[in-house]
């Protein structure tokens, strides 16, 4: 197990946006989460990667306790992610982008590793052309894979992907699923996705865990959740009579 | 028994004051709350506002009460005027912009002030007579300026919680898009709290003028006092800024009394500092 | 093909070759503009390394150049040593600065935006208010300090000259370094530069004190040039003028502060000379004219125009 988190409760004034969730996921595998909204997937990242500190409970990540830690810390320590609303450096070019993630992966690297490191990461996110653009000037699909290559140059174990197909056409969410494949296994990464586009993330799951109302309702492979009856009323809402 | 009756004059003294200070708090919290843009000119519409009343005094024979009437409209107009003008530009804008413009502006009536008025301290003479309870003396002018600021005040609460407009005042300060959803012409809104705003401001430099004495370079104190009992009530909070007026008012008076007047607007600095670092939302605020 | 880069060095090595010349073939007049054009190109850059770099605005930078003034004076009033140059002590001076930015640096700078500008206003009012209440200090008078420094301008212009050389020298290296990257990213957006491994906290404490410490060391010169030290060297007019300077070169560049401020101050050499009673106002209307036209500064508008250059 690459990440343990362990009875990790975390609330909001009155609101408990997680309660008492068990998550692991195993080094290779690609997790995915999904849940309606408001569900706490997006919260979870948060906990994971140092943005929130939970109340209770506990996150172990590569054997060490990184509960509570603060997020550059964990990022250091090889956890990255993306936002659900994308956040690149606007001023900033693709490139320098990228270089912030390679510069302060805490891995002492030479500079001529990191040249290769970024133009690695940029031929894999197919950004190589809009390398010297600055950031805000790219339309959405491309700074949704500038969120992943940022990430990306931290080297990470563990990426953490938070509804990055979200606005996308069909088309370019198979672009995109294969780019994720791609840069697994040519990073060796173990990833956790946070999807509402079904179709994606039953195609590119190992496994994956149900959550609604900040507790975890199901787990298993894509096919058994899908027919799980209560990941179905948690979308669909309970039958109007009684029972069943 | 003495030192009893000097820390219930003091009390008394902080109080009159105190309410003063929430009015004119009430100004800014208002523009800054709506529109999120920092006001740094803030205390130079009060100078502004004296300076009014002073005239309009010395003159015209006006009394300072009848200066309220004229206040209104006039603080209006300036309002509209500064919105259309400046305010809509730096709106959205970053912070640095409305803090430079702001200040830009108040660097231009402080001088426009000091041209055609000088810098000779100005004061109106004792208009009303005394009471006295006990030993306790309450100032007539500082009584009179008090329980105007408390009706102005409270006219102003019950604007913002039991009228459709005031409704959506409070519903911009919370969340401008949601307002902007549900019907609510956020421009107008922008431009009413301006006007507002610099109404009470503008009536609260009259109320200043019945009780203090000032000249154009008291605004900057009064803006940074104004942001402390601000930032005490809570942004956008004027019941908030009602209490921190009261709780500046208090110390104010009793900073002055026993220790030195000099000091006192440390006091105040060294206080907004604090409740910055551990409490940025305010004493008053109800939200964590 | 003249790009931004080689314009920036060639005018930053024009204006330091130009500007030590003056001290030795300039006449008294022009000597003395330069040396105040000086002063106010390192509080220029000074408070680049904080708000230009980071975004968070110090309305309150003029604390550090008083506390710098301040602390000189202290040293030269009651350590008297003949063989020692007081210019010493402003460097003194400025690690004093140094470390009271070390001290209120760290709850301070977990405050946002406006928050964080009154928040170090505040400070800076502060200051002011509670030194002129400290006798030893001078109370409101001010600590006099022709009795032990003599008024010399060739050496307190050489002094600022080099501290102006250092400062450049160290805002080039920031800008270059992996400290300077973390710095920008922070301004542009600070939780995404935390979830990428910038410790943001450490980082603006770092550009903070390294700002206060330019500004008290320039404090001190000043105090030494002026033969005196007051509570006005903490006026709020100081730290605006710092930040028009640098907003008005562009902030966050190397080019920016140099000609912002070279530009400020002839602007209010100018005004200050024709309209002695209205400069106020006059520049009041300028900043406002500045802050709601050319944002990005002079910079800015280079930057756009060898862009445009560019694509044709």
């Amino acid at each position: 197990m690459i990440l343990e988190a362990k009875g990790i409760i975390k609330r909001f004034g009155g609101i408990v946006a997680l309660n008492k969730v068990d998550v692991s996921v195993a080094e290779d595998e690609i997790l995915g989460i999904i849940g309606p909204n408001g569900s706490g997937k997006t919260t979870f990242f948060n906990v994971i990667s140092g943005v929130y500190k939970p109340d209770e409970g506990s996150v172990i990540f590569m054997g060490k306790n990184i509960t509570g830690r603060p997020p550059h810390i964990i990022a250091k320590m090889g956890i990255a992610r993306t936002f659900q609303v994308v956040r690149p450096f606007p001023s900033m070019t693709v490139r320098e982008n990228i270089l912030i993630g390679a510069y302060f992966s805490g891995k002492h690297k030479s500079s001529s590793y990191i040249d290769i490191l970024v133009d690695k990461i940029l031929k894999l996110t197919e950004l190589s052309s809009k390398a010297d653009l600055p950031a805000k000037a790219l339309n959405l699909p491309e700074k949704r894979r500038l969120e992943i290559a940022r990430a990306l140059a931290l080297e990470p174990k563990l990426l953490l992907l938070d509804e990055t197909l979200a606005g996308l056409t069909p088309a370019e969410i198979d672009h995109a699923l294969e780019m994720i494949k791609k840069a697994k296994s040519e990073m060796g990464l173990t990833i956790i996705i946070v999807e509402h586009i079904m179709r994606a993330i039953m195609k590119i799951s190992d496994r994956i865990i149900v959550f609604s109302n900040g507790i975890k309702i199901a787990e298993g492979t894509p096919s058994q959740v899908a027919s799980d009856i209560k990941v179905i009323e948690a979308y669909l809402g309970k039958p109007i009579q009684g029972e069943g | 028994m003495v030192v009893d009756i000097v820390f219930l004059q003091t009390l008394v003294n902080g109080l009159l004051q105190g309410s003063i200070y929430g009015l004119v708090a009430l100004g800014l919290t208002l523009i800054w709350g709506v529109m999120r843009v920092i006001n740094l000119a803030h205390g130079e519409f009060i100078i502004l506002g004296a300076y009014t009343a002073f005239w309009m005094f010395t003159l015209y024979s006006l009394q300072p009460l009848i200066s309220l009437l004229i206040g209104i409209p006039l603080g209006f107009l300036i309002g509209i005027v500064i919105y259309v003008g400046l305010v809509k530009r730096v709106v959205n804008g970053p912070e640095l912009s409305s803090l430079l413009v702001f200040f830009g502006l108040s660097m231009i009536l402080q001088n426009l002030m000091l041209t055609y008025w000088t810098a000779d301290v100005r004061g109106l003479p004792i208009l009303y007579a005394s009471i006295n309870i006990g030993s306790i003396t309450i100032v007539g002018d500082r009584l009179i300026a008090s329980v105007i600021a408390i009706i102005l005040s409270t006219f102003l609460l019950i604007l913002l919680k039991y009228t459709y407009f005031g409704r959506s005042i409070r519903a911009v300060v919370q969340d401008t898009d949601a307002a902007m959803l549900m019907g609510v012409n956020v421009n107008y809104i922008y431009a009413m709290s301006m006007s507002i705003g610099i109404i009470l401001t503008f009536l609260g430099g009259i109320l200043i003028a019945l009780t203090t004495p000032f000249t154009p370079y008291q605004g900057g104190i009064y803006t940074l006092y104004s942001f402390l009992i601000v930032v005490l009530g809570g942004l956008g909070n004027p019941l908030g800024s009602l209490f921190g007026g009261l709780l500046i008012g208090i110390i104010e008076s009793y900073t002055a009394t026993y220790w030195s007047s000099g000091i006192s607007p440390a006091v105040a600095f060294l206080l907004l500092l604090l409740v910055l670092i551990i409490k940025p939302e305010g004493i008053f605020s109800r939200r964590r | 093909m003249i790009n931004l880069k080689d314009l920036t060095t060639l005018s930053i090595i024009g204006f330091l070759v130009i500007s030590l010349l003056i001290l030795f073939i300039g006449s008294q007049s022009l000597i003395a503009f330069f040396l105040t054009l000086l002063e106010l190109l390192i509080l220029a850059y000074s408070i680049n390394i904080i708000t230009g770099l980071t975004g968070y605005v110090d309305f309150g930078h003029a604390v550090f150049y008083g506390i710098g003034a301040y602390t000189t004076a202290f040293l030269i009033v009651n350590i008297n040593t003949t063989s020692v140059t007081p210019y010493l002590f402003s460097l003194i001076g400025g690690l004093v600065a140094a470390f009271f930015a070390l001290l209120i640096g760290a709850p301070v700078l977990r405050l946002k935006g406006a928050y964080f500008a009154i928040a170090t206003l505040s400070v800076s009012e502060a200051v002011k208010v509670i030194i002129s209440n400290i006798s030893a200090l001078g109370g409101s008078y001010g600590i006099p300090l022709a009795r032990y420094v003599s008024y010399d301008v060739v050496s307190a212009y050489l002094a600022m000259w080099l501290t102006l050389l250092f400062t450049i020298v160290l805002a080039i290296w920031i800008s270059n370094s992996k400290f300077g990257y973390g710095l920008r990213a922070i301004r542009e957006d600070e939780i995404a530069a935390n979830v990428m491994g910038i410790n943001t906290s450490l980082y603006k404490l770092m550009a903070y004190v390294l700002s206060a410490l330019v500004a008290g060391v320039v404090g001190g010169i000043s105090g030494i040039l002026y033969v005196y030290v007051s509570t006005e060297y903490f006026k709020v007019d100081i730290s605006v003028k710092m930040l028009v300077s640098m907003m008005l070169g562009g902030q966050g560049t190397i080019l920016g502060p140099l000609i912002g401020a070279i530009l400020y101050y002839v602007i209010q050499y100018t005004l200050v000379t024709s309209y002695p009673f209205l400069h106020l106002l006059i520049f009041g209307t300028i900043l406002i004219i500045i802050v709601l036209f050319i944002p990005e500064g002079l910079v800015g508008i280079i930057k756009r125009r060898f862009k445009q250059l560019k694509l044709r």
